[in-house]
């Protein structure tokens, strides 16, 4: 017997909705295809909560997969671990649903074994199993669109929130390194939500913006492994640009030579972080960063790829930056950076596929390899060319080969190379998700990137990593063990969040894929402003676990506190290395990278990172607190409020109640400024920390009075030379000696102020 | 109050450390130390404890290319003869322990190399060093000492990883301004404001877990205390340490030999990358191969110079295995058998389980004798971690029964 399967006419809503009496959560209401309000189940949610988790993920797709005994048949679901599976496994149940035999619907005619099914019957007809399938059917044909998103977790509501001004501060800090002014946090005050997205839009265009931009994405491309010495430019070919070690020609003793050694290798290992930079700058949509047919080089960089100079306004600016094509390169963006060729290389036999991985990763928001997430069983690959014709391999290979094919052009060098006999006939033809055209065969990667600009997972890929950059952790991933007594809780809290990743896709979208429109609403969300949730119970807790920015700060994020906050870095001369970042200095011990062996920060600290930061607190108070003090009261930073002859007590121990007022406001003032805590004059915490000052200044005044303490404070406190200039003071200029004890003290309170959690961690 | 009696206290309290509401058991002094060392990419065991070789010049379609003939014996085991894998055999055999035809399941570096040092394929179970620094000796500073590979954590301990290990004075003393005279010289704060201050930051974890209290934050605040705890035992680092350390993974030796020596820590990942060679296979491999090698002896050396040897197991491994053919670069693609060789304290010496056949495909064993026999079991990642669950003491920790259990893993005696 032949089954005739026929493609079913499109159904109108109101016939659709005539099957309401059979199904489940079904309303009958005469809404054709939008509901709203409370109580309303979007189709994506329905179809997560009635189909894909009873019946998909716990039963069809032990077959149904790209590696099961049913890869050949219509559905082929994409596993829980894929991103968006879930909505692309709603797109393969809506195609097959178009489809009927004898008038039985192939999406329920299957698995109830009215038409034949290999697996047998799943359910049966009637079953409450049939009736959700029949209700997601006629949601096939009747969309159910909430207004609303649903309720979720309703966890998010328990949460308490940063004010305004805290946001400002934190957004601030982490977007360009600085404190919010006087002036902005009052802005904030009066203006809320708008106020605060004026001033991050006017964030977004500092230098230092883009600075934290490259580092971002440096943390994925890694490209950063080039940056030191010639690394960079030895990787390009010196045939195709005999040029590239330029600068080792130019005398040392000129400025155009010292520059032309310092940035031009540097320029050249940047060239994919400055071109997404400059994208985000100019406000470009965001897929130029794949689809740019130029590179963005500065006057060196365009020096080492042999290009004319005369187009910049100052040949020794390294900051001016220009839009440039080397002649004959088919340029793509990212995609064809040589920087980015070369961090991801391939081999004869590796043909490309590890840079597709990379571009489904970076640029797709898809780990190819979680497709193949079942085991693999080698001893069943027996076939002739298993990357094409085994289930075990094609899973991850029908999708990775076609885009490593359009790599085809681009050799293991990541020189521009036409291959001499062609793309290899044993493996699939370059593509991506079709076949390209025989003509794009010369421009290979110009098509890919038009082709991945056009899927909404690239969206996806701009969002989760501004989400993750902002955030300090990537997207949750879906829960998927069911036996978890908090799995629904966890399932509504994952939902919640994907709801809003989806607010933002659609925001960036609409606005053209500038990057730029997505910060101000994450940073306004309560996934970024998360602070307090008290009386959780112990599941709720282990729900909300995600939640929340607090993470350790990285070595640079430290650094650039240290310089908001203190005025300098850690570093007691300017020519000296940053201790927090440079590689011979702390950097590795504290959770850095080194884009090349190191690539994933330490987030949690060990007992070496706790010493370093007590060290850091020490040192950075012993080199400030002086240096403070001898400036002008209105020029500080960190003592504007107190003189360092203010002591807190009198020669016969009674209290000095106007230098005891100004000492505890000093104190509240630096809780703002270091710790972004506002308190209230007589708070425990002012308290707490000027009984720390009190009893220090006790134990040092005593000791200089009966000579067991000097009078001279060490010589790394002393303030005897300008730390930017590096020039030594005037002998009367300098501060050397702490006679009441009083800066002592200081260096105590500051001490304790740097080595807490709030200034370590970004929350 | 030092760390140990911090976590005890904390743990009577109730409070969290890291993981919160999961109960750990008191800590003994430490007297087993575990290293894991990683051949990243993917070796060929066929180039080192599961040799094949070629029958003649004229085999079409070699496993190896050195003569079956050639193949070196060490006791009960055999070897590939290439590199100076003679003299590490022969040095080595009575306290190693081979198993070879382990099926990772993967041919996916990722998830093999998880499969690898976690025992399990699926995401989320912690690297078995992390697994055992996190319930055994979770109060030492450096605990888990990682140079890469897979070390996830699982929240179970902070890793700790080094760099210039010249800067360690400045670590250990963080109230020394002199590094170079850290006891009698100049300090930032005389020792009773350094206390001083300690406590005060000691005092204030109460509001702020109150002020700001979500379970991410107080975790955080938890994690940055229990590390405080600990630090003046970062000290003992420094007197263990040689004056020159190596470079590679002869250096990433020396640092966790001192580590242990001191007392501070409890295992260690190591790592070499350089096996994933898909061209030019024999050249690059036996290269890499024989670094790994060379630093694993080095390793047994530095244990020794140390007094710790007698103390010491070293598991090593990788993502996977190669295939059994070259492909047509001359290299080796993925191949989802491999092997693993155990060395050391509790580990049977000179004994070889399970095995391949010719192109590589793995044997099963009889789950009571472990003889090869047709229908048996073929052995896993999940089964090598089982028993160094056992070994190293901690399958019966309720964390590890309860967060990372190993369902439905026959326990093979692998080691006795």
């Amino acid at each position: 017997m032949r089954w005739m399967t026929t493609r079913r006419p499109w159904r109108p809503a109101g016939l659709a909705l005539a099957l309401c009496a059979l199904a489940v959560g079904c309303d009958d209401s005469e809404q054709p295809a939008e509901s709203a309000g409370a109580g309303c189940v979007s189709d994506l949610e329905f179809f997560q909560q009635q189909v894909s988790l009873p019946v998909l993920e716990a039963d069809c797709v032990n077959c149904h997969n790209p590696q099961g005994i049913a890869n050949q048949s219509m559905l082929v679901l994409a596993s829980a671990g894929e991103t968006d599976y879930l909505r692309r496994n709603f797109e393969v149940l809506r195609e097959v649903a178009a489809f009927e035999r004898d008038g039985v619907n192939l999406l329920r005619g299957m698995p109830t074994n009215q038409i034949p099914h290999g697996g047998g019957q799943r359910f049966k007809v009637g079953s409450d199993t049939d009736k959700a399938f029949q209700e997601l059917i006629r949601r096939f044909d009747a969309p159910v669109v909430c207004e609303a998103s649903s309720e979720g977790s309703g966890l998010l509501a328990k949460v308490e929130l940063v004010d305004l001004p805290g946001t400002l501060r934190k957004a601030k800090l982490q977007l360009i390194g600085e404190l919010p002014t006087v002036e902005e946090l009052e802005q904030v005050s009066s203006g809320g939500a708008a106020a605060l997205e004026a001033l991050l839009t006017g964030y977004m265009q500092e230098d230092a913006f883009y600075e934290t931009l490259k580092r971002w994405w440096n943390d994925d491309l890694l490209t950063d492994k080039y940056a030191r010495g010639d690394e960079a430019t030895n990787l390009l070919d010196s045939d195709d640009f005999p040029r590239r070690h330029y600068y080792r020609d130019l005398p040392d003793d000129t400025e155009a030579g010292q520059l032309a050694r310092r940035w031009s290798n540097l320029s050249v290992a940047r060239e994919p972080l400055e071109l997404i930079a400059h994208v985000v700058r100019s406000e470009r949509p965001f897929s130029e960063v794949l689809t740019a047919d130029y590179m963005l080089l500065n006057p060196f960089s365009a020096q080492v790829y042999g290009l004319d100079t005369a187009a910049f306004d100052d040949p020794l600016n390294p900051m001016e930056f220009k839009a440039l094509k080397v002649d004959g390169v088919p340029h793509a963006g990212v995609l064809t950076s040589p920087m980015f060729l070369n961090r991801y290389p391939t081999t004869p036999t590796n043909r490309n596929r590890h840079r597709a991985r990379t571009v489904y990763r970076l640029f797709l928001a898809t780990d190819i390899l979680q497709k193949a997430d079942r085991p693999v069983d080698p001893t069943q690959i027996r076939d002739h060319n298993p990357t094409m014709n085994n289930p075990q391999c094609t899973v991850c290979h029908a999708s990775m080969d076609p885009v490593a094919g359009a790599f085809q052009n681009w050799d293991d060098r990541g020189r521009y190379r036409l291959p001499e006999e062609g793309w290899f006939s044993d493996m699939r033809p370059p593509g991506f998700e079709a076949d390209m055209p025989p003509d794009d065969w010369g421009r290979s990667l110009q098509w890919l990137a038009g082709q991945i600009a056009a899927d909404e997972r690239f969206a996806l890929s701009a969002v989760y990593a501004v989400y993750t950059g902002l955030v300090g952790r990537r997207p949750l991933t879906n829960p998927q063990d069911q036996s978890d007594p908090r799995f629904e809780a966890k399932l509504a809290f994952y939902n919640e969040e994907q709801a809003f990743l989806r607010t933002l896709v659609d925001a960036f979208q609409a606005g053209g894929q500038n990057l730029k429109v997505i910060i101000p609403l994450v940073i306004e969300s309560p996934f970024y402003r998360a602070l307090n949730a008290p009386g959780l119970s112990e599941d709720e807790a282990v729900v909300l676990a995600p939640l929340g920015t607090a993470r350790l700060l990285t070595p640079e994020e430290l650094s650039a506190k240290l310089v908001a906050t203190l005025g300098r870095p850690w570093q007691a001369r300017v020519n000296d290395r940053d201790q927090l970042t440079h590689r011979d200095e702390f950097l590795f011990f504290i959770g850095g990278i080194d884009s090349d062996q190191i690539t994933d920060r330490i987030s949690e600290p060990n007992g070496i990172m706790a010493n370093i930061a007590l060290r850091m607190a020490s040192d950075m108070a012993c080199l400030v607190t002086a240096e403070d003090f001898n400036r002008p009261l209105a020029e500080r930073h960190l003592f504007p409020l107190v003189e360092a002859s203010y002591r807190p007590e009198d020669d016969n121990g009674f209290a000095v109640p106007q230098a005891e007022e100004a000492i505890r406001a000093n104190i509240r003032y630096l809780h703002q400024r270091l710790l972004g805590e506002v308190l209230t004059p007589g708070h425990p915490e002012e308290d707490a920390t000027y009984e720390l000052y009190l009893q220090t200044w006790r134990e040092l005044f005593a000791g200089i009075r009966n000579e067991q303490v000097p009078t001279a404070l060490p010589g790394r406190c002393r303030h005897e030379r300008d730390f930017w200039s590096d020039e030594a003071l005037e002998d009367d200029a300098r501060l050397r000696y702490d006679p009441e004890g009083t800066l002592r003290a200081w260096h105590a309170v500051l001490t304790y102020l740097l080595a807490d959690w709030r200034f370590l961690y970004h929350q | 109050m030092d760390r140990r009696d911090f976590l005890r206290l904390a743990g009577a309290a109730g409070l969290s450390v890291m993981l919160p509401g999961r109960g750990f058991a008191q800590e003994a002094p430490i007297d087993h130390f575990f290293v894991f060392v990683h051949a990243g990419g993917g070796w060929d065991p066929t180039m080192l404890c599961d040799p094949k070789g070629m029958r003649n010049e004229e085999d079409e379609d070699p496993v190896n290319h050195f003569l079956t003939d050639d193949i070196g014996t060490a006791g009960n085991l055999r070897y590939a003869p290439i590199g100076d894998h003679r003299a590490f055999f022969d040095k080595h055999y009575q306290r190693t322990l081979v198993i070879n035809g382990v099926d990772s399941q993967t041919n996916n570096h990722d998830s093999g190399t998880r499969h690898m040092w976690s025992g399990k394929l699926a995401e989320g179970y912690p690297a078995l060093a992390a697994l055992i620094a996190g319930t055994q000796a979770r109060s030492k500073p450096m605990a888990f000492i990682s140079n890469g590979g897979y070390d996830l954590t699982g929240g179970l301990v902070a890793p700790t990883r080094t760099g210039n290990i010249g800067l360690i004075n400045r670590i250990a003393f963080p109230n020394a301004i002199d590094p170079r005279n850290p006891v009698e010289g100049e300090r930032y704060h005389t020792d009773a404001t350094y206390e001083r201050i300690q406590a005060a930051l000691e005092r204030r974890r109460g509001w702020l877990g109150q002020r700001y209290g979500l379970p991410k934050a107080t975790a955080t605040q938890d994690a940055l205390y229990a590390a405080r705890v600990g630090k003046n035992e970062v000290r003992q680092l420094s007197e263990y340490l040689p004056q020159e350390l190596e470079r590679g993974l002869k250096g990433q030796a020396q640092v966790c030999c001192a580590a242990f020596r001191a007392g501070i820590a409890k295992t260690a990942n190591l790592t070499r990358g350089g096996f994933d060679t898909h061209g030019n296979h024999d050249d690059a491999h036996t290269a890499s191969m024989s670094d790994l090698l060379a630093g694993v002896d080095f390793l047994w050396d530095e244990a020794e110079r140390q007094g710790i040897a007698d103390k010491l197991t070293v598991v090593m491994g990788s993502d996977f295995g190669r295939t059994p053919s070259y492909n047509s670069g001359n290299g080796k693609d993925h191949w989802a058998i491999t092997s693993v060789m155990l060395m050391g304290k509790g580990i049977p010496g000179n004994r070889v389980i399970g095995g391949t056949d010719e192109r590589v495909r793995p044997l099963t064993v009889d789950p009571g004798t472990l003889a090869l026999s047709d229908g048996g079991i073929r052995i896993e990642p999940g089964h090598i971690h089982a028993a160094l669950r056992r070994l190293a003491g901690v399958d019966s920790e309720q964390t590890v029964q309860q967060v990372f259990p190993l369902i439905g893993v026959a326990n093979l005696p692998l080691l006795g």
